[in-house]
């Protein structure tokens, strides 16, 4: 994991409101923050040892992205988004995607009602706030578009009628990147859709012991209580839409995500949707940490996850051991900070 | 561009630039032009010829012709064949102006009017600079030697004006050296290939930026330093940043000379700056006058020294004569130990009359009749040396008695027969009550010292006889004229006189030593009396000499003599050294100065050394802190603008307490690095964290509100971080703030800038033709197509 994501939690609530600084006041940002870390406590009491990738999460989740979780089995990918989506009180879909799963599944399909001999619309598994994409590699290429059109559009089109889903909607898609016999990798374009791909990464050994300890009999799963439901999140979505960024940090993240595109080490650089994605999540990044403002150090924290899985190291880079990751974070210190107004 | 091509241009430019400093000799300056084209045509040549291969020396040859072709059009166009060609008779019209020109350069003063025979030397001088910059540089490729001539314009301005030069006229030549040099360096690393860089190659040029850069930095410096050091340097008045300071009636430099006493005198007392002579010490502890030569003869203009043959055998090592006319008993003798400054010079040297035996190194010669010494090779800077004087003690009633003069000195009552009547009437009604020949003397020195003479030291110089004429009606003169006057009105009245010249004794030093210094250059009257010898006498006014010696004065009429207490007719004193006058006496010394009489000056010199090092200390926190405090009276009450005033300020004191500081790390970022170097307690972790939350929110927070204290704050993190360093650091950061370094790297990075671009400008130039080619050309082609359909 890059240098920026190493962000110490312990060190936040000290800066949350600066001593002696008048806060501008425009939003409040009290629950927000509350709810954040109730989310953020009972999701830690199923995934432990890993509150970096919760953190990351619930900021994908709070600046309406989707997430990407790619890892090696068993790593708790699945558990992430299953307790993700339980804490919240709301709707909850989960797709195992496996290489006969049909487009009509994930959407959905208008079935002949031969009652009303009308055609009636059957929703797929996609109508939910929470998907839970599990495996999402070992679809075919035409089942996994059929997801990620859901996933940018926000609605889905069947027999031309077009159904919105609903707010909040996440999708949380796992991935293996190990195993390659009957999968189909996520084309580039198609991964640009992920607002953040997460690695869980093996746990430490004491988190690991203490795993066994209190998950040897049960999953925490199912001792998981919804800490807040849809309805809240969709104002607490309202808000972090409304977090400022400044003209200084917008120059910055377009500088960053420009400066990927003209790396003499990446055959692929990051898309204008990344420079959007990267913002967003910052506003998320910056809210979550009770501010009301974007600083370029949000953006230095989630500028590896955002555009790591966008891009593409060149041949020569990977000779050279380079991967997406510190391509990166080399970028972020290369790229000078902006020193405020312009 | 040909690096030969670059090369040209950049010499020729430099060396066009190089004549400007001749621009302060003349009244004109529309020489500029035709010197100019001069140099262009000179240039140019060389350039046509090394193209066509000629041999270098060919062409050097031909940039002569040119240059004598053109000038031949300056000046001789008349005489040429078809108002071009050179003709038969231009050598003569050459001898004709450049003869003209030799004499114009010696008759007229600077700045000279532009005449055609100085027109024609400053052509010939910047053709041939621009020749030799053009040979040495692209002909030779020895641009290093190319400074020589280049520096030619600026030094010969500066020996004719004697160092008298603004320093700007020094920047020219130096920018345009540098240039050079630069340009030759870029020429030698391209000489390894070019690179391969698309936006070098562009320019055609190989891709030497960092070197470049580094150069120019080098060079930036070292002109600031060769302009900015010997402005602050301690000779304030010869540095170039004094500009046209200096003048008047100060020599050159700070060595006085004294080869003609009577010329220098009045120079060295009218010197603004009182520089040190001599020191002395005398074995009775008292002082002397100190004299240097006697003008024995005047010829109705001058009072000179007489032509005296010194051979081998008057060498002083093997000791002096006795003085002439001296008839006492076993006289006392008076050593002196003598100091000379580095800062004097002279042929003769200073003694105390009459010297006896000397102990110097060096061919030194006396003069049997005066007991001067002299040499042929002077060079008596910071000489020591010692002598032995005669103590001659010697009363006025003494004087009195004394007989007629000898026969050998009978010629030195010798004047020119059209001596003006106001001196003789003067000489005859001042000492009408007087019989004996001291008598005389006595009155005219009481006369000269009355209430009617000024002493002056503005006067004209002069000692001719109507310039004393001229000092007798006005009653206002200094003290070559006195003395010469009395010594004149004493050889009309038949005693033999002369004019002697040396110092006043000087300011008493402490420890028996005397310093003489150029303020106390004085002339005085020698009369002889026999069984005395010569005399000494003061009719200089007292203001500048003190008391009359005691010798000199009659005894009756002692009190009127002048305002000084009246001397001891009674007591004995010296009648040629002046032993009367005491070091306590503060009317001792003459002219400007005060004397600081027995007190030691060095305990004064040591406070004064340590305030100005104190000051000199101090000197950069001040600064510091002045920027400092400009910078939060910029920011005003704009929160935005503290907030950044606070950051900056952060950023120092963090520099100063020996952390680095990474601009371009972000603020959070930064007081975390801060933090973890730093060992600081909670109150100052929480005062840091409230620093980088204000420049957070007022960076990039939707409206920065205003912050209270933050000045206060800002300070006290200051202190608080300072305190935890070691005692070495805190030091440094007193004594070279990181202020200093930004405000000198913003310096010399806007030097560098400007360098930059003029460098550049070449290259700006090319894009701007190319440009504009293409702009011709597809507006051509846009015509050809419209005329083709």
């Amino acid at each position: 994991m890059p240098e920026p994501l190493a962000h110490d939690p312990a060190s936040r609530p000290a800066a949350a409101v600066p001593v002696g600084v008048p806060h501008s006041g425009e939003l409040d940002l009290a629950d927000l923050t509350e709810t954040a870390d109730r989310l953020q406590t009972a999701i830690g009491g199923v995934v432990e040892g890993k509150p970096e990738s919760i953190e990351l999460a619930l900021t994908v989740l709070f600046a309406e992205g989707h997430l990407l979780i790619e890892d090696v089995p068993g790593v708790g990918k699945t558990m992430l988004a299953k307790s993700l989506a339980r804490a919240i009180d709301c709707s909850v879909r989960r797709i195992q995607f496996t290489p006969d799963l049909m487009p009509s599944d994930v959407t959905g399909v208008s079935v002949f009602n031969q009652e009303s001999r009308e055609f009636e619309f059957k929703p797929g598994g996609v109508f939910a706030n929470v998907v839970v994409g599990d495996e999402i590699n070992r679809a075919s290429p035409k089942t996994q578009s059929a997801l990620l059109e859901c996933m940018e559009e926000r609605q889905v089109t069947v027999d031309g009628t077009t159904y919105p889903l609903d707010t909040p909607f996440m999708v949380v898609a796992t991935q293996n990147p190990i195993e390659m016999e009957g999968t189909y990798p996520l084309p580039e374009a198609q991964r640009d859709r992920f607002m953040v791909r997460l690695a869980m990464g093996y746990p430490s050994v004491s988190d690991e012991i203490q795993m066994i300890d209190t998950h040897g009999a049960h999953t925490g799963l199912d001792a998981l209580e919804p800490v807040t439901d849809a309805a809240h999140m969709r104002k607490l979505i309202g808000l972090v839409r409304s977090v400022y960024v400044s003209d200084a940090v917008k120059n910055y993240a377009v500088a960053l995500t420009g400066a990927t595109r003209t790396s003499p080490e990446l055959r692929l650089g990051a898309s204008p949707r990344a420079t959007l994605h990267l913002v967003r999540a910052a506003k998320a990044w910056a809210a979550l940490d009770g501010r009301d403002y974007v600083l370029p150090d949000d953006i230095q924290a989630l500028a590896g996850p955002v555009l790591a899985h966008r891009i593409l190291p060149t041949a020569e880079a990977q000779i050279g051991r380079r991967d997406a990751v510190s391509v990166v974070s080399d970028l972020v210190r290369q790229v000078p900070v902006p020193e405020g107004r312009p | 561009m040909s690096s030969h091509t670059r090369l040209t241009l950049v010499g020729g430019l430099a060396a066009l630039v190089s004549v400007l400093p001749l621009l302060e000799l003349t009244l004109e300056a529309s020489w500029v032009l035709r010197a100019g084209l001069a140099m262009i045509l000179v240039t140019a040549t060389g350039h046509v010829a090394r193209r066509l291969r000629v041999p270098v020396l060919l062409a050097a040859l031909a940039q002569l012709v040119v240059l004598a072709w053109w000038l031949g059009l300056l000046i001789a166009a008349d005489l040429a064949w078809f108002g071009v060609l050179p003709s038969t008779t231009w050598p003569d019209r050459f001898v004709a102006v450049f003869t003209d020109g030799a004499e114009a350069i010696t008759t007229f003063s600077t700045p000279v009017p532009v005449t055609q025979g100085i027109l024609a030397y400053l052509v010939v001088g910047a053709g041939s600079i621009a020749m030799l910059v053009d040979l040495l540089a692209a002909g030779l490729r020895r641009v290093v030697f190319a400074g020589v001539p280049l520096a030619a314009g600026y030094t010969a301005t500066a020996a004719i004006e004697g160092g008298d030069i603004g320093w700007w006229w020094f920047v020219p030549p130096a920018v345009g050296f540098l240039a050079m040099l630069i340009t030759e360096s870029r020429v030698r690393v391209s000489a390894w290939g070019r690179s391969a860089s698309r936006a070098a190659s562009s320019r055609g040029l190989p891709e030497t930026d960092a070197l470049a850069r580094n150069g120019r930095r080098v060079g930036a410096m070292a002109l600031i330093a060769a302009v900015g050091i010997p402005a602050f340097a301690p000779v304030l008045s010869d540095g170039l940043v004094s500009g046209r300071g200096g003048g008047g009636g100060g020599g050159d430099g700070r060595t006085i000379r004294t080869d003609n006493p009577i010329l220098d005198l009045q120079r060295n007392l009218n010197r603004p700056d009182n520089v040190d002579v001599l020191r002395y010490r005398a074995s009775d502890e008292s002082a002397h006058y100190i004299r240097i030569v006697t003008l024995d003869s005047f010829d109705g203009e001058v009072w000179q020294t007489s032509d005296r043959p010194v051979p081998e055998s008057q060498r002083v090592v093997d000791g002096l004569p006795p003085p002439p006319g001296l008839d006492l008993d076993d006289p006392p003798e008076i050593e002196f130990q003598f100091s000379v400054s580095e800062d004097y010079n002279s042929r003769w040297l200073p003694l105390a009359y009459p010297a006896q035996e000397i102990d110097i190194q060096g061919d030194w010669r006396y003069d049997t009749d005066t007991l001067d010494v002299v040499s042929t090779d002077p060079s008596i800077e910071g000489t020591e040396y010692t002598a032995v004087s005669l103590e001659i003690s010697v009363d006025a009633a003494t004087l009195q008695e004394a007989g007629p003069p000898d026969s050998d000195v009978a010629d030195l009552t010798e004047l020119p027969d059209d001596l003006p009547d106001i001196v003789t009437d003067l000489a005859d009604e001042v000492t009408k009550d007087a019989d004996d020949h001291f008598s005389k003397a006595a009155a005219l020195q009481q006369w000269f010292r009355g209430p009617e003479f000024t002493y002056d030291i503005s006067t004209q110089p002069g000692t001719s006889a109507t310039a004393l004429a001229d000092f007798l009606t006005d009653r206002r003169g200094y003290c070559e004229q006195f003395a010469a006057s009395m010594a004149i009105m004493a050889r009309y009245l038949g005693i033999p006189a002369r004019v002697a010249v040396g110092f006043t004794p000087g300011i008493f030093e402490g420890d028996g030593t005397y310093l003489v210094r150029s303020h106390d250059m004085h002339a005085w009257p020698e009369l002889y009396f026999e069984g005395v010898g010569w005399t000494l006498f003061e009719p200089t006014p007292a203001g500048r000499t003190g008391t009359a010696p005691t010798w000199t004065v009659l005894p009756q009429d002692s009190a009127p003599d002048d305002e000084s207490p009246a001397p001891d007719s009674t007591s004995t004193s010296s009648p040629t050294g002046g032993q009367d006058v005491r070091p306590d006496e503060d009317s001792l010394v003459g002219g400007t100065d005060t004397t600081s009489g027995g007190t030691p000056t060095w305990p004064l010199a040591v406070i004064a050394a340590l305030v100005v090092l104190g000051a000199l200390a101090w000197l950069p926190l001040g600064l510091a802190r002045w920027r400092s405090w400009h910078r939060w009276r910029r920011a005003g009450e704009d929160p935005e603008a503290m907030a950044a005033a606070s950051w900056a300020e952060l950023s120092e004191v963090v520099r100063d307490a020996g952390f680095s500081w990474d601009t371009a790390a972000t603020p959070r970022s930064v007081g975390r690095s801060v933090s973890a170097a730093a060992t600081l307690d909670d109150e100052s972790a929480r005062l840091l964290g409230h620093l980088v939350s204000v420049t957070e929110h007022a960076r990039y927070a939707r409206r920065a509100g205003p912050v209270p204290e933050l000045r206060e704050d800002t300070e006290l993190f200051r202190q608080r971080l300072l305190r935890t360093r070691p005692v070495k650091r805190r030091l440094r950061a007193f004594l070279w703030p990181a202020s200093l370094s930004d405000a000198r790297a913003g310096v010399v990075g806007k030097i560098s800038e400007v360098l930059d671009r003029v460098e550049s400008a070449g290259d700006r130039i090319r894009a701007w033709e190319q440009r504009f080619a293409i702009r011709t050309r597809s507006a051509t082609a846009r015509n050809t197509d419209a005329d083709g359909t």
